[in-house]
């Protein structure tokens, strides 16, 4: 049974607005010990504007890596997502790591802010240094004319092909797949091994939809 | 269907179809109750017919049409052309049907003039086609002997698995081959032009080229008799406007034509209109089709038909919507009226594709009303409602084509996103624009990379790459379904569907079934799947370069912008009709999809097989619809080679014909079925003794 207290508690706490935390912008590959940032939004479910709000980031062990207030202004496109951006280092091992931002209900000064805890988790994939250059061209099949702006993934590296249809991407010996796909393309696949430096020509299929014969009446 | 799904979704009954509330007090309905929606409906089978003694007709013709579509505006033509009075009643407020909105590929075959033109190099009579033949004289060389064989072919099994030749009625596509060069021929006299010939669409055979689409030329003016149109009129004046004239903008047609060649449905369905209101078609349109008068309930002769007002009003400003042109038209604005038909009725209003509850009897989580059929905004509430069957079942006919239904090219995921009207992309321009609110966003099977899809609760529940692939049906050149290909193709050869072989030719995923499977939203009686949704962020939208924005998204519950996830999930229960439920499951979706990008594998669908994985994390987010969308009916009315109507006991119902999507039996996607059915039609109605 709970006491008179605990209920007010309670009841104050159901009364408290409601936030989400969104984290973005975190580099899919980041090297043992390097720094890197990470932006940190909070949202009020009211879309109040912020006074004092904090955020914290806490790493895999429990460990505070960071504390920032939010700015004043939303993130372009959005309504009232207030952010700040958080710089941050990469544990020295190797491995995918399970951080957390964090929206405490009090702020720096440790005043009550009116809203409610909120947490977020995101990854942080550290990898050891790159060895070899992977040098992707990535063409249109048919024309045989470069394609920029396609997308290549060697997970967890990710890079976008230039005017020349020319990204390049820096990883670890061993094997590894390489997807290159473009607006309007079907994905390219191809399966390898990085034992040097090596360039991959990317030759993508258009995706040019159902002819009129096989869509249209 | 309009009162069930009145009941099925959780919305205001103002806004089924698209209706504003304006409009549905206007039609009517509001006042008159659910029964005055239901005329022709579902419910109005549960009736008998309607006692064909006592009738006072309002109308007498020698020959009625239902509906102005391809069959329709086809059998009218030929009836009037042999001397008959022709009278076509249309539910929608324009004519054309799903025609006006097709790509106008008709793929006939048998030797037919343009055949036959391609073979010897020639132009067309006007000298508008100035490309060489696409197809090669021996892909052309064609008979109906082999057309014949070619769609009664046992032996294609095609990659979905689905026969489409082998349960088609022989004595009517015996029939429809040998009337497939005289109705390329009657089209053609009839202002059609036809381009280049250029494979064959499903259904249409594997042997032979048979397909084409038609075409205007661009020019000052748009004049049918001289082929041409105006880049306004053709929706190309303005990448993102249409016309009046045209409900989708046209496609340039020079590859098949030349330059200054434009081509769609507009070219196909205008002039066919034009040349029906020049020969003295009369047309009743804004009424609907409703039931069948026969002399008894289930004997003697089809008198004539029963029809109601079903008028469209502009949501906006509460206008009726007009036809493009008018000359022919009777404006007959009574509830209900009689039509006698003195030699014949001549059904083609097209098949059930827009019916949940009729539709279900072949899949019945397709009773989900919030899927429509392609064009319904077009088309308007009625359409494709299986008003030709349900009628003819009330008097005694029987059916054919049952188990083609759910075929090859049946039903399917669309790649435009964000709007109900998800089969065409019709623009700003056209009086029905309204009714879908934005024409889409189509980011082709490439783009289904850019995001995940989840049901309605918001759990994902296939590999989205795979969603909207499409397995291609049995048509020229082969497709990869048969062991030979194009013209070494072997008709009724076993080795086509030998195990061994087929084991090699299945491809087709079965992503639009998990769409539409039970979910945990999903309540009885009907376990409604639900709304799909494309989820996806801000870097998503960079990559793929979407535009989000008018006419392409609009706030009219198909697209949903916010800042987090949840916001999203809120927004989307909210503002979609058909979400009856809460997506509670999104934002752990969404978490678990970007550990699953940062691990580098999907363990659910093995997205990392087949494509790139990309996180959901920047800020704002988006949900746009996915819909899928029934378009064919193959199951219809059973008809003998004249197209008359066949009843329970194998004997003609006198004066009953049909064509078109009404019509089962016939596993042909599209417009070539439905000419060649109304060439024959018409042909047969207008030669009726005077009842």
């Amino acid at each position: 049974m709970s006491s008179d207290s605990d209920e007010k508690a309670s009841r104050d706490h159901a009364n408290l607005h409601a936030r989400s935390i969104v984290v973005w912008d975190v580099p899919s590959a980041i090297e043992r010990g390097a720094t890197f940032s990470v932006k940190v939004g909070i949202k009020c479910s009211a879309e109040c504007v912020p006074d004092t709000w904090v955020f914290g980031i806490r790493d895999h062990e429990g460990r505070v890596r960071a504390s920032r207030r939010v700015g004043p202004e939303p993130w372009p496109g959005t309504a009232a997502l207030f952010y700040a951006e958080a710089e941050l280092e990469a544990p020295a091992s190797e491995g995918l790591f399970a951080w957390e931002a964090f929206a405490p209900a009090i702020d720096g000064d440790g005043d009550d802010v009116g809203h409610g805890d909120a947490c977020a988790k995101f990854s942080v994939r550290v990898v050891p240094a790159p060895e070899c250059r992977l040098t992707v061209v990535a063409i249109d099949k048919e024309s045989r004319s470069p394609v920029a702006g396609a997308k290549v993934v060697v997970h967890p590296y990710r890079a976008i092909t230039d005017e020349r249809g020319v990204a390049e991407l820096r990883v670890p010996k061993g094997p590894f797949r390489l997807f290159v796909s473009g607006r309007d393309y079907f994905p390219f696949r191809h399966d390898a091994d990085a034992v040097e430096d090596v360039t991959v020509t990317a030759e993508l299929e258009a995706d040019l939809g159902p002819s009129d014969a096989e869509l249209w009446s | 269907m309009a009162d069930q799904e009145r009941h099925e979704t959780k919305a205001d009954p103002a806004r089924e179809k698209g209706l504003s509330r304006r409009d549905f007090v206007r039609s009517g309905a509001a006042g008159l109750g659910a029964a005055a929606l239901l005329v022709g409906g579902p419910a109005a089978a549960q009736n008998g017919p309607t006692n064909a003694a006592g009738i006072e007709w309002d109308y007498e013709v020698d020959v009625v049409v239902a509906g102005a579509g391809c069959a329709g505006l086809t059998a009218a033509i030929r009836a009037r052309d042999l001397g008959a009075s022709v009278l076509v009643v249309e539910q929608n407020f324009d004519v054309g049907g799903r025609m006006l909105h097709s790509g106008s590929f008709i793929s006939l075959g048998g030797g037919d003039p343009v055949q036959l033109r391609d073979m010897k190099g020639e132009s067309d009579p006007e000298g508008f086609i100035t490309m060489p033949p696409v197809e090669g004289p021996e892909e052309l060389d064609d008979d109906v002997e082999l057309l014949f064989k070619d769609i009664t072919d046992w032996s294609i099994v095609d990659r979905k698995g689905a026969t489409p030749y082998r349960y088609n009625e022989p004595e009517m596509v015996r029939a429809w081959a040998e009337n497939c060069p005289a109705t390329r021929e009657f089209l053609m006299q009839n202002y059609i032009r036809f381009a280049r010939i250029n494979g064959t669409h499903a259904g249409g055979g594997m042997s032979r080229a048979r397909g084409c689409v038609c075409f205007l030329m661009l020019g000052d003016e748009t004049d049918i008799k001289a082929g041409t149109i105006t880049a306004e009129d053709a929706g190309l004046a303005d990448p993102e406007r249409t016309s009046a004239f045209a409900p989708v903008q046209m496609n340039i047609a020079s590859r098949f034509v030349g330059p200054g060649a434009v081509s769609n449905g507009v070219a196909l369905a205008r002039p066919l209109e034009f040349s029906a209101r020049e020969k003295g078609v009369q047309f009743m349109l804004n009424r609907h089709f409703d039931e069948l008068i026969r002399e008894q309930p289930f004997a003697g002769r089809v008198l004539g038909i029963k029809a109601h007002y079903s008028p469209r009003f502009d949501p906006e400003t509460g206008q009726r919507l007009e036809s493009y042109w008018q000359n022919g038209n009777i404006d007959e604005r009574r509830e209900v009226v009689y039509i006698r038909a003195r030699k014949a009725v001549i059904l083609a209003s097209g098949g059930h594709a827009g019916n949940p509850q009729l539709r279900s009897m072949f899949y019945p989580a397709f009773r989900e009303p919030l899927f429509p059929t392609s064009g319904f905004a077009l088309l308007g509430p009625h359409s494709q409602d299986g008003s030709a069957l349900i009628a003819g079942l009330k008097i005694g006919a029987n059916l054919a084509g049952m188990q083609q239904n759910p075929s090859g090219l049946t039903y399917h995921i669309s790649t435009r996103l964000g709007t109900r009207d998800a089969y065409t992309g019709m623009m700003p321009g056209h009086p029905t624009f309204p009714f879908r609110g934005s024409s889409g966003l189509d980011v082709g099977n490439a783009g289904f990379e850019e995001f995940i899809a989840v049901n309605q609760v918001g759990k994902r529940f296939f590999n989205e790459v795979r969603l909207p692939l499409r397995a291609g049906g049995g048509q020229y050149p082969g497709g990869g379904i048969a062991p030979n290909r194009g013209v070494e193709h072997k008709p009724g050869d076993w080795r086509n569907c030998r195990h061994e072989w087929l084991q090699t030719t299945y491809s087709y995923d079965h992503g639009l079934e998990a769409a539409l499977a039970i979910n945990e939203g999903s309540e009885p009686p009907h376990y409604y799947s639900g709304p799909l949704w494309a989820i996806f962020d801000q870097a998503a939208v960079e990559r793929a370069g979407w535009e989000l924005r008018f006419p392409f998204v609009a706030d009219n519950g198909y697209f949903f912008k916010a800042d987090t996830i949840e916001e999203l999930a809120r927004k989307i229960e909210a503002g979609n009709e058909f979400q009856r439920v809460p997506l509670k499951y999104l934002a752990e979706t969404v978490a678990t999809w970007n550990r699953y990008v940062d691990e580098g594998a999907d363990p659910e669908f093995e997205r990392e097989a087949d494509a790139p994985m990309h996180r959901i994390d920047t800020p704002p987010f988006y949900a746009l619809s996915i819909m899928a969308v029934w378009h064919d009916s193959y199951g219809g009315l059973r008809c003998n080679g004249k197209q008359q109507v066949i009843d329970l006991q194998g004997q003609v119902i006198p004066g009953l014909y049909a064509g078109g999507e009404a019509v089962g039996g016939f596993n042909k996607h599209g417009l070539g079925k439905g000419h060649v059915h109304g060439f024959i039609a018409g042909t047969h109605a207008a030669q009726e003794p005077v009842a």
